[in-house]
């Protein structure tokens, strides 16, 4: 033995199992660090790419500037790279009936593109090639109907190019149309075809997109041009941006002036919003999430040092007999401190980024075709050597006061053979035995246990208290970030089919229905309809906020029951249910038997404009069992009705698209029949939504659909399929990335409470063993266990979830800043943090107690603590 | 009458180079009511036989009756029953528990059976072993005789039949060691109990009726002392 230091490493050798223990909390700390670090930054990574694809890749764009403020602009010295758009104009595909409301004719948008725009746009071509010269183009590949049958890529196209005006002479701008609208052509122009462009969803038959080519380098100065650029750096983006356009003589004010937008969405996820309330917000909800980490982090490693040395306090008091110093034996416990940290550490901050890996190898598998598809791994060092700083610094503070404690172990404590009872402070013990015939005796010694030892309860309590807190914040947040719809949740079906004129219903046979439901990959078809009407209900039941945001006082009807206009009835016929339940937050979804039963929507959004936010609120407090009375106009049977339904249950929001009722309405919810009833079987359906399978081909319910709407002229659909399959893709990645993250927070709690609980166990073996001797049965223990933890896990609790609801509602005040909602109590958090605790108290002491009850009795009171 | 018999009763310790065998077939009988003195050098395997006898180790082979039942073919739970009812251990190292006051110390095995506590018999416990105004305190409250005397009265409060003391006294001075062993015997003889005793001091063994000496595992001698 070279130095007494070596005592560590036999310590840990001996204290194999413990080490192991300690080692397993460092790992599982660091590598929550370096995991999320890593998660945060591969995340943010993934979601620029998401907005990118779905916003376009650039910063800022340059709407309306001439050609040489555009050349000036791609090439200053703050732009890293740009692309440019030219607007050409359009070109009429087709002229329509005449019938219904929709503009005179089908049209192509034209518009030409400089050489990167068309990746940077993310213009998703079906077959064929981007374009490469001003006379080639690229159209929606949907578009070729409206051309001669048989026209192909390679073919030529002549278009009459100009623009459209309403019958006043103002110009009609992108994703504008009038019924009365007037095309007036300025040149033709001929275009050779070469390929045909995917479009990411189609919702409108009467313009087709068109892409053409323009040079950067041969810019008309006559013309207009829109610039799309990215900074070289985005630290000051609104500042940088006005410069350039300074630079570039862009003139900002007065009539036909430029325009100066940015790429909102991509800066805010690159941190460096235009918005800096969002941009605080957001670095202090970050912030509260790693100190919560860092916190749980220096609980966990501190514990498992505690513990190894409460172990070992009768060794330390043998040394102190054979003339050890205070100082030689904090020594000892920092030596054993770094070796267990010289081995946890890299092992944590491999295992950190090596379980993130697999974590994105899965998502690029499952979600290809979402923004994540591209995601990478971003390791990144300054993430990794804070993490080991973190974890180094955690050991050495969580070793500071063990080692402290091990220096002031008197020598006595070896000598004195009496076991752990010297040790301990027992006055605070209650000696009251009313609790005896409530607890039972078992129950009621491990009640007067809670008091033997004040520190190691307070230590007990607080890991798991941490614990609690952590998982009650983050979920209560999660909770946010759906509310506040910074996770969009909304979704639409895949396909669409409705009235060409939207003026009247769906007229599809039964058979035809049925034929569609064979298509391979369809799962389910629901038949649509949905009206505007009023609804008058008890005044108490509406929330009077919604008028104060509206500014407008509430209407109230003869007999005293406030009106919410703006609200809608719609029905998503029978085959609906499931789809609803999984919205359902209270009551029942049993609507389809045909009765006035129906589910509601009470969540709204309104704007609130004098602060310049949405505001999320229950635009009524209803509740299943609630009378309510609709009156609509049903058009087919040119009559008002009145009808009281009764609310069945109450949905958290509403489906494909309609989530949040607007306007201070709310959202009924019918069967089929009902909606039949008060609107007339004519009127019905007025459209069908088709939800494909996850995963199934597209292809065949397209080409029947298209054929379909060919031979139903006064039908169209709508194609939302590419959108929402990568909308799903993005939900399922965002809920792996979150229910992941609470899964590791929720572990590191229970791998702390196991912790804490087992060594309490072993600790108290000899006692244990005595209560056996003295005549306590196998089951007695377990109970005294399972108690003594359940003690310790309601007191966590009562503390924990009151702090954890504390947390959320200052994380809440933190969130409030960008977008208003109110506060909910997490309930489900607190459910589930109240149950898991109680599991993982009762479970955590079964595998030391396994231990107690194999070795015989006799072996466990003679053991030296 | 017999009531512990010990049969072939065998205990090995660890696995190859670190093998014990601490007990190497003991055959043994003890009547009822007699009060037995086992002596032998450390480590001859006194402590494993007394420990054998009250359920709480293991034999490697050989067999316990105790009132002709077979300790080691019972039940877990049964045992703890065994243990709770039938026997009252006495150690070297008090082995209290902490959080418990004197009083609930000694009255722990009436507890786990949640028994009424007969008030008389525990007042005299209290007042035999001059605790009476000690019955409130908490082990780390109370001297080492103390304890001991809190051991004891914990070992007779369910008046159980057998009484196994591992060197009651070890930890005492004379004075308490005497009055230890008074104590014991006064009890052994008013409730007609058995008593094992392990003890290194020659008096206490010249008291006992018999006095049985181990060595290194086996009996050596077995000696009556009165009768």
């Amino acid at each position: 033995m070279k130095s007494y230091l070596v005592l560590a490493d036999r310590f840990i050798k001996i204290q194999k199992k413990r080490a192991i223990l300690t080692i397993i909390g460092i790992i599982l700390s660091v590598a929550l660090i370096t995991g999320t670090g890593t998660l945060i930054l591969s995340w943010q990574e993934g979601m620029i790419q998401d907005a990118k694809r779905s916003n376009g890749d650039y910063h800022t764009k340059f709407l309306r500037v001439n050609g040489e403020s555009a050349q000036k602009i791609l090439h200053h010295v703050s732009v890293d790279n740009g692309f440019l758009i030219h607007q050409d104009g359009y070109a009429i595909m087709a002229h329509n009936s005449g019938e219904g409301i929709q503009p005179p004719h089908c049209y192509l948008s034209i518009q030409s593109f400089s050489a990167e725009a068309f990746q940077r746009l993310n213009v998703e071509l079906r077959e064929g090639r981007y374009p490469q010269a001003p006379d080639e183009i690229i159209l929606d590949y949907w578009a070729l109907k409206n051309f001669p049958e048989g026209t192909q890529i390679g073919d030529t196209l002549t278009l009459e190019i100009g623009d459209r005006f309403t019958p006043e002479g103002v110009m009609l701008e992108e994703g504008t149309w009038s019924e009365k609208e007037v095309f007036e052509g300025r040149t033709t122009k001929t275009y050779k075809l070469v390929g045909l462009v995917q479009p990411n969803m189609i919702t409108d038959w009467n313009f087709a997109q068109a892409y053409s080519y323009t040079h950067e380098g041969q810019l008309d100065q006559s013309q207009s041009y829109d610039v799309y650029v990215s900074l070289r750096s985005v630290k000051n983006t609104v500042k940088d941006s006005e410069d350039i356009a300074r630079a570039a003589d862009v003139t900002l004010t007065g009539e036909e002036a430029s325009e100066i937008s940015y790429n909102e969405r991509v800066l805010r996820l690159m941190g460096n919003s235009t918005n800096p309330i969002m941009d605080k917000t957001m670095r202090r909800i970050l912030l509260i999430i790693v100190s919560l980490i860092v916190v749980a982090t220096i609980a966990v490693i501190y514990n498992a040092f505690n513990m190894s040395v409460i172990e070992k306090v009768s060794q330390f008091g043998l040394l102190r007999c054979v003339g050890a110093t205070p100082r030689q034996i904090n020594a000892i416990v920092y030596r054993e401190a770094f070796i267990l940290a010289l081995i946890g550490i890299p092992l944590g901050a491999f295992c950190g980024v090596f379980a993130i890996s697999i974590l994105i190898e899965v998502i690029k598998r499952i979600a290809a075709d979402s923004g994540f598809g591209n995601m990478a791994l971003a390791i990144s060092w300054p993430v990794l050597l804070v993490s080991i700083a973190i974890g180094f610094l955690t050991v050495f503070l969580s070793a500071w006061m063990p080692a402290k404690r091990a220096g002031r172990v008197s020598p006595m404590e070896a000598v004195r053979n009496t076991g752990e009872i010297r040790k301990e402070k027992f006055k605070s013990i209650s000696r009251s035995r009313w609790l005896l015939p409530i607890l039972g005796p078992e129950g009621w010694i491990a009640w007067k246990n809670l008091g033997r030892n004040r520190k190691r309860f307070y230590i007990t309590v607080f890991s798991m208290v941490i614990s609690i807190v952590l998982f009650i914040a983050f979920g209560s947040m999660v909770d946010f970030a759906y509310k506040a719809e910074i996770i969009d949740e909304s979704t639409y079906p895949h396909f669409a089919i409705r009235n060409k004129y939207y003026d009247s219903s769906v007229k599809i046979s039964q058979e035809d229905e049925n034929r569609m439901m064979t298509i391979s990959g369809l799962q389910t078809l629901y038949r649509y309809g949905s009206t505007h009407g009023e609804v008058m209900l008890d005044k108490d039941k509406v929330n009077p906020d919604v008028y104060t945001f509206m500014n407008q006082p509430m209407n109230i009807d003869d007999e005293g029951r406030a009106i919410l206009s703006n609200s809608q009835f719609l029905t998503y016929g029978n085959n609906a249910e499931s789809i609803l339940k999984s919205y359902l937050i209270q009551g029942k979804t049993d609507i389809f038997d045909g009765s006035d039963r129906v589910l509601i929507v009470n969540a709204g959004k309104l704007y609130d404009g004098a602060r310049n936010k949405a505001v999320l609120l229950d635009v009524a407090t209803l509740k299943p069992g609630d009378k309510i009375t609709l009156s609509v106009y049903a058009e087919a049977m040119e009559e008002y009705k009145e009808i009281t339904l009764t609310v069945a249950g109450v949905l958290s929001q509403g489906i494909f698209g309609e989530t949040k009722n607007t306007y201070g309405g709310i959202q009924i919810i019918g069967s089929e029949e009902l909606y039949k009833k008060i609107m007339g079987e004519e009127s019905f359906p007025e459209a069908l939504f088709i939800q494909m399978e996850k995963g199934a081909d597209s292809s065949a319910m397209r080409d029947y659909l298209e054929d379909y709407t060919a031979r139903n002229p006064e039908l169209m659909y709508l194609d939302y399929d590419e959108a929402s399959r990568q909308m799903e893709n993005t939900m399922l990645v965002l809920s792996i990335f979150i229910y992941g993250f609470i899964a590791v927070i929720a572990l590191i709690g229970s791998v702390n409470i196991v912790n804490t609980i087992s060594t309490n166990i072993i600790l108290r073996r000899r006692e244990l063993s005595m209560l056996k001797a003295v005549g306590a049965t196998q089951k007695g223990i377990m109970r005294l266990v399972r108690l003594e933890g359940l003690f310790h896990g309601i007191i966590a609790l009562i503390i924990g979830t009151g702090l954890g609801c504390l947390l959320s509602k200052v994380l809440y005040n933190t969130a409030v800043a960008v977008e208003e909602f109110p506060w909910t109590f997490p309930t489900l958090q607190v459910v589930i943090a109240v149950m898991g605790t109680l599991l993982i108290t009762i479970l955590s002491g079964i595998i030391p107690l396994k231990r107690i009850n194999e070795a015989v009795i006799i072996e466990g009171i003679r053991c030296e603590e | 009458m017999e009531i512990v018999k010990t049969i072939d009763l065998k205990k090995v310790y660890g696995k190859g180079e670190n093998r014990v065998e601490a007990l190497r077939g003991i055959n043994l009988s003890i009547e009822k009511g007699e009060f037995v003195a086992i002596v032998g050098p450390s480590g001859s395997g006194k402590s494993t036989l007394l420990h054998l006898v009250g359920g709480v180790d293991k034999p490697t082979q050989g067999k316990v009756l105790v009132d002709g039942e077979d300790v080691y073919s019972l039940s877990e739970s049964k045992l703890a029953l065994f243990r709770r009812r039938k026997v009252g251990f006495i150690f070297q190292s008090y082995n209290l528990i902490p959080v418990l006051t004197a009083e609930e110390n000694i009255l722990l095995p009436l507890l786990l059976d949640r028994r009424e506590v007969d008030k008389a018999y525990l007042n005299e416990l209290l007042k035999l072993l001059g605790l009476e105004d000690r019955r409130h305190h908490l082990p780390s409250e109370l001297s080492g005789g103390q304890q001991q005397r809190v051991s004891i009265g914990r070992a007779l409060a369910y008046k159980p039949s057998i009484i196994l003391a591992d060197e009651p006294t070890g930890n005492l001075d004379g004075k308490n060691g005497n009055e230890i062993i008074e104590l014991l015997k006064y009890s052994v003889k008013k409730y007609h109990q058995t008593l094992m005793i392990i003890t290194h001091d020659p008096k206490i063994a010249a008291q006992a009726d018999r006095v049985i000496q181990i060595t290194d595992g086996m009996i050596v001698a077995q000696e009556v002392t009165q009768l």
